[in-house]
């Protein structure tokens, strides 16, 4: 199993290997190599993910070492730390595993297929099957990993994918700076990240999960402390800002809805339903650290919830298709985060895998609109659905599902988040406005979905031309749909409704709770803090809540751009202020382009440079420019003389140079610098005798 | 085969290529040019025999040739190579025979450029495999000839300038090391060069003094800041890194790929081989200092980096900035830091090297390298669409640079940073540190986005892609980056023993 998990990993890779060196001189660009590349994958994870519904539970490890540094053991109270190192990569398979690797590698498949429709035509054709191979061999390598630090490799590699593909109009000046936007903004997370596994490693002495779930259970690191505060929290908040950057929280959430720049599947695979779910991912793999951490979770919750509401409000005011459903991403990554913050830590990862699939279907759903009518602003759309059964009627299965409609995935997952955040603002009153912030995110959800799909399929023909020439999508397109939409019913991850009910023990119904139970035992998560009868107080009103919420959020929708009878554009101006904020976008971009970068770090940058240029080098220059000027007579006599002279007797240059370096001591010019290296010299005796 | 002198050999072949090319007769360039090739690809495949016959098991050094020379001083011809050595021996040889390759296209005075790039080979060899200090020291002053003759006569513009500031910065460090050396050799007992001697009885230099300008320093200390200073101008460290630039944007391209690849190396390779195990004391003493100067290193050539408007001056800098990792994984006395700067080492001599050539090859097409014009307008611009090999190999080099995991420079940074955090005492510095990891994707990405990417600036719309001489003297080091960035072992297990050795002599100091 752990052996097939491999495999899962290099069939794309050489997918990617053999695309990017002669993909273009295949036939068909070589579309099928990467196609098939992944079907394989698919197939070798389907067995994994069946023996976990039939079993209920999977666990494997495979471990290999990777770098081995020789040391010597123990010598104590020493400066020197001497100790051998070994690391070690490998693999580790648990439910966590199966599952995302049969998420993953069913949506990569889909939006693999989806792209050899869309795509068609397009020049670079063969790269951009490259990249997204080896985007899938990065995700799925980092949903295998069994350390942190071949994780954090996968997880690099994918942000190398993401940059190339949103760039990859490479001659679109708006795609080139949506791609180095997002390789900075994520790695501004990725740098942390990084410096929180640097922490994991000095405390648990590896980056092994499994040996850090175990170190966690016996109370490991829980006396450290490092930079002079408890190292666990440390690690938390650089892990928690590594997933900050990836998932495109508040406040590096900027990158995300400029990464649309990028062709629509890649916004699909790796914008929505994968690479941004890895941030998630990654607090689902560590969270006994951050439980262990106690402070680390609260704040998490935070960013969780204002991330869902700020997200959200943009998306009200969004005319563009796919930045709606870029907010709706960072706005529904935002209800993951608030889940793992919250402790509900099955829901939360449910959330991932569920929001895969619909984001996915919404994306391509949005693609095939786009390939249809040739523009993506809303306001040129309209009417679309009888030209365009398919992708309407997946696209609102999947609207449904997002509006958190029982009966579909999104209200399982969402539903219980919210249960949890109820439960959780019941046992502490003070944070009693996160799960109130997630009532009302969850109606403006399905506000602006139901307004994207008002707007895009019903009514109208706004543009007669665009309207004239749509068509429905070709089956390589719309098959992707249709699987997509289909996983977005609750039957698939619990029951018919989706409401948590009492018969959870019917195991291919809820197979989902029973694998997550199994791995909370596993890595040692505690999960919710609350008693058993205010969760059951808080599940049920939740329920409730998050109905109302949701069915009024559809229906001011509907009264606003199906029935028009409230009017849009008067509440807009009513509402100028507020319109003008969401617009801008908080400012945020302004802050961080116009001030850090542009005020701020770039005339230093600059400033830098200048006294690099002036002072450093001119200290030094000033002071040996009359050794200069007689040393340039004599190599410019050399140059003249010699190089000829060199041509014609080789041995002669030898002496000569060897006499004219034993000149320079003669000479005296010796002193001249040695006199400078005596300052440079006493500053650092200065140093020394303090 | 093992009684075979083969670093000698690899020493002296480029040495007697020299002699043969300048015997050969004039006006036949390809001769010479082909000449060179033999006598660098000699050295390259003992090198490789070297590879796979060097014992990873001991820290003892091996292959070693040891005769008498000057008795009266107790000086002797000394060579042996170590897991230190190794590395740099390798990237020594591979840089010379691809960069004979390089300067293919050099039409002026073929002859004396050849034998003066085949005479800095057998320097550099000489410096990665003496033994004693004395034929270290000759062999180091004897690389610094040719290398200023390189640089002023077939350079760029201020060739002259660059020349004389290269020469002159490391004359100073010389001057130091020269001084240190003879101090080493008097307070010695008995009186030795030889470096593994020095460092076997490393315990003669303590508490002693010396008078100085009316006062007294420990001399230990005091022999510890020569040497530092002397090698801290080759790291390039901060200051004492001016020369670097002027000599990089003016050296033709082979030529800053052997100053980057190999000389820069040979700064911290020198406080490895001597400042460490010789004065291990000192190195403790100092150990907080060169961390600050590592910071300051890595943050330091990034901003300048940014603010670089000539490519080859920001590779330049992007040096100074990786060199500061290398100093802050030496510094951190830790396992994973020490063989994290070692790997640092070595993969920054493939990656730079990469960059340099890549942006000779441009060079050679456009007769210039500006990022953006002195008068403002734009230098290139979109070019990736006219050279799509060109720039997928910069892309390579410059992942590798800004240390993309799966590419060989993730490696040696992720070491470097795991070492040094897990050494409580220089937590705050990695924080600090860091930011040169997000500086250098910074710089680096906004430079191929300027230059490659964008519409296309049709000044630049007949310019040809890499042809098969460039390629492949690209490949074997962008084989390099990739494989050693999946699996660095290859490299990694050379250094082993011999570092551990290093450390644990540190520890019981």
């Amino acid at each position: 199993m752990a052996q097939s998990c491999l495999w899962i990993v290099a069939l794309p890779l050489t997918a990617f290997v053999i695309q990017a060196l002669v993909g273009k001189r295949l036939p068909r660009q070589g579309d099928w190599v990467s196609v098939l590349a992944i079907l394989g994958s698919f197939a070798l994870a389907t067995p994994i993910f069946l023996k976990l519904l039939a079993t209920g539970a999977v666990h494997e490890t495979l471990q290999f070492n990777w770098m081995v540094m020789p040391g010597v053991d123990a010598v104590s109270n020493s400066p020197i730390l001497n100790k051998a190192v070994t690391l070690t990569v490998g693999v580790l398979v648990n439910n966590l595993t199966a599952i995302m690797l049969f998420m993953v590698t069913l949506c990569a498949s889909l939006i693999h297929i989806f792209s050899t429709g869309y795509m068609h035509g397009e020049s670079r054709y063969h790269l951009f099957f490259a990249y997204i191979s080896l985007f899938s061999a990065g995700m799925l390598g980092l949903v295998i990993s069994d350390n942190l630090l071949t994780l954090f490799m996968c997880w690099e590699v994918m942000g190398l994918c993401s940059y190339l593909l949103i760039g990859f109009y490479y001659q679109k000046l708006s795609a080139n700076n949506a791609s180095l936007k997002a390789f900075m903004t994520t790695r501004v997370g990725d740098v942390m990240f990084f410096l929180g596994i640097c922490g994991l490693y000095y405390v648990f002495g590896t980056s092994n999960l499994s040996q850090i779930y175990e170190g966690i259970k016996t109370g490991v690191g829980s006396d450290v402390t490092l930079l002079g505060i408890p190292a666990l929290a440390f690690i938390g908040f650089m892990l928690m800002m590594g997933t900050i950057g990836k998932s495109a929280q508040f406040p590096l959430q900027v990158w995300l809805p400029d990464a649309m720049e990028g062709p629509t599947p890649v916004s699909a695979l790796i914008h929505a339903a994968t690479m941004v779910a890895a941030g998630v991912f990654l607090l689902v793999r560590t969270y006994p650290v951050l439980e262990a951490a106690k402070v680390v979770l609260p704040v998490i919750a935070t960013v969780g919830a204002l991330t869902a509401f700020l997200a959200a409000c943009i998306a009200l005011v969004q005319v563009d298709i796919k930045k709606v459903l870029a907010y709706s991403t960072i706005s529904q990554l935002g209800f993951m985060v608030l889940g793992m913050g919250v402790g509900s830590f099955a829901p939360g990862f449910m959330h991932v895998i569920t929001h895969a699939c619909f984001k996915a279907c919404l994306f391509l759903a949005s693609g095939s609109v786009i390939h249809s009518v040739h523009t993506q602003d809303m306001r040129e759309m309209g009417g679309l659905r009888s030209k365009m059964p398919i992708t309407f009627l997946t696209m609102f299965i999947a609207t449904l599902a997002i509006a958190g409609v029982p009966g579909f995935s999104g209200f399982v997952s969402k539903d219980r988040i919210l249960g949890d955040a109820l439960a959780y603002g019941m046992t502490h009153p003070s944070q009693m406005w996160i799960p109130v912030l997630g009532f009302i995110t969850a109606g403006l959800t399905a506000f602006y979905m139901f307004r994207l799909i008002f707007m895009t399929f019903f009514g109208h023909a706004r543009d007669e031309h665009k309207h004239h020439h749509a068509h429905e999508s070709p089956i390589t397109m719309t098959f992707p749909l249709m699987v997509l939409a289909a996983l977005s019913f609750a039957i698939v991850f619990a029951g018919p409704t989706g409401i948590h009910s009492v018969d959870a023990n019917l195991l291919p119904i809820h197979w989902f709770d029973h694998a997550l139970d199994h791995v909370k035992t596993e890595m040692g998560v505690q999960g919710l803090h609350a008693s058993e009868e205010v969760e059951h107080h808080a599940h049920s009103l939740a329920m409730i809540v998050s109905l109302v919420v949701a069915g009024l959020g559809i229906f001011l929708s509907a009264l606003t751009y199906l029935k028009k009878v409230i009017s849009a554009a008067a509440f807009e101006k009513a509402l100028k202020p507020v319109h003008t904020l969401l617009w801008n976008k908080y400012y945020f971009d302004d802050l961080y382009i116009k001030v850090v970068i542009q005020k701020l770090f770039l005339p230093l940058t600059v400033l830098m440079a200048k006294f690099d240029d002036k002072v450093v080098d001119h200290i030094f220059v000033d002071g040996w420019a009359k050794v200069a000027m007689v040393l340039k007579s004599v190599i410019a006599k050399f140059d003249d003389v010699v190089v000829d002279k060199l041509a014609v007797d080789g041995s002669g240059t030898v002496v000569s140079a060897g006499g004219w370096v034993l000149r320079q001591f003669q000479t005296g010019k010796v002193q001249q610098y040695l006199i400078l290296t005596f300052i440079v010299f006493g500053m650092l005796l200065f140093y020394m005798t303090r | 085969m093992a009684q075979l002198p083969i670093l000698s050999l690899m020493t002296f072949i480029p040495l007697l290529g020299m002699f043969v090319i300048l015997a050969l007769p004039k006006g036949k360039p390809n001769m010479v040019r082909w000449a060179s090739v033999i006598f660098t690809g000699i050295p390259l495949l003992l090198g490789i025999w070297l590879y796979f016959n060097f014992d990873r098991t001991t820290a003892a050094v091996q292959f070693v040739e040891r005769v008498s020379w000057i008795k009266a001083f107790n000086i002797e011809y000394y060579m042996g190579i170590d897991g230190l050595s190794v590395p740099m021996v390798l990237l020594t040889v591979l840089l010379s025979f691809l960069c004979v390759f390089a300067s293919w296209g050099i039409e002026k005075g073929v002859k004396g450029y050849y034998a003066m790039f085949l005479f800095l080979e057998a320097g550099m060899m000489g410096v990665f495999c003496a033994l004693d200090f004395f034929l270290f020291f000759i062999f180091w002053e004897v690389m610094l000839l040719p290398m200023y003759f390189l640089i002023g006569i077939w350079g760029g513009k201020d060739k002259v300038y660059a020349a004389i500031k290269f020469f002159l910065y490391t004359l100073a460090g010389s001057v130091l090391m020269l001084l240190a050396m003879l101090a080493m050799y008097y307070y010695s007992e008995p009186h030795t060069f030889d470096l593994l001697a020095l460092a076997q009885n490393h315990t003669q230099f303590l508490n002693k003094t010396v008078t100085l300008f009316g006062a007294q320093y420990a001399l230990d200390k005091i022999l510890w800041i020569g040497l530092f200073i002397g090698f801290a101008i080759k790291v390039p460290i901060w200051p004492f890194h001016t020369w670097l630039p002027w000599a990089h944007v003016e050296a033709p391209t082979a030529v800053s790929v052997i100053l980057a690849g190999v000389l820069l190396k040979m700064g911290t390779y020198g406080l490895l081989r001597m400042n460490y195990p010789i004065f291990p004391e000192a190195t403790l003493w100092a150990s907080t200092a060169m961390m600050i100067l590592g910071v300051i290193n890595i943050i330091y050539g990034a901003f300048c980096a940014m603010a670089q408007k000539d490519l080859k001056k920001l590779v330049a800098y992007s040096s100074v900035s990786h060199m500061g990792y290398v100093i802050m994984g030496m510094a951190s006395f830790t396992t994973a830091g020490v063989n994290g700067a070692v790997m640092q080492m070595f993969n920054h001599g493939t990656s730079t090297a990469m960059l340099f050539l890549l942006v000779g090859v441009a060079y050679d097409r456009v007769h210039h390298r500006w990022i953006i014009k002195p008068d403002g307008s734009k230098g290139f611009g979109g070019i990736a669409s006219v050279v799509p090999v060109y720039t997928g190999m910069m892309a390579i080099a410059l992942f590798a640079s800004l240390g993309l995991p799966g590419l060989s420079g993730f490696i040696s940074e992720a070491l470097v940073f795991l070492g040094t955090f897990s050494n409580p005492k220089y937590q705050s510095y990695v924080v600090v540190g860091s930011l040169g990891i997000l500086l250098g994707a910074a710089y680096l990405l906004w430079m191929f986005m300027r230059v490659f990417l964008g519409p296309l600036n049709e000044e630049h719309k007949d310019m040809t892609d890499m042809n098969w001489r460039e390629k492949l003297t690209l490949l074997p080091l962008c084989v390099l980056v990739i494989v050693l960035g999946v699996y660095p072992m290859p490299v990694l297990n050379l250094m082993g023993p011999t570092l551990a050795k290093l450390l644990s002599a540190l520890g019981v100091a």
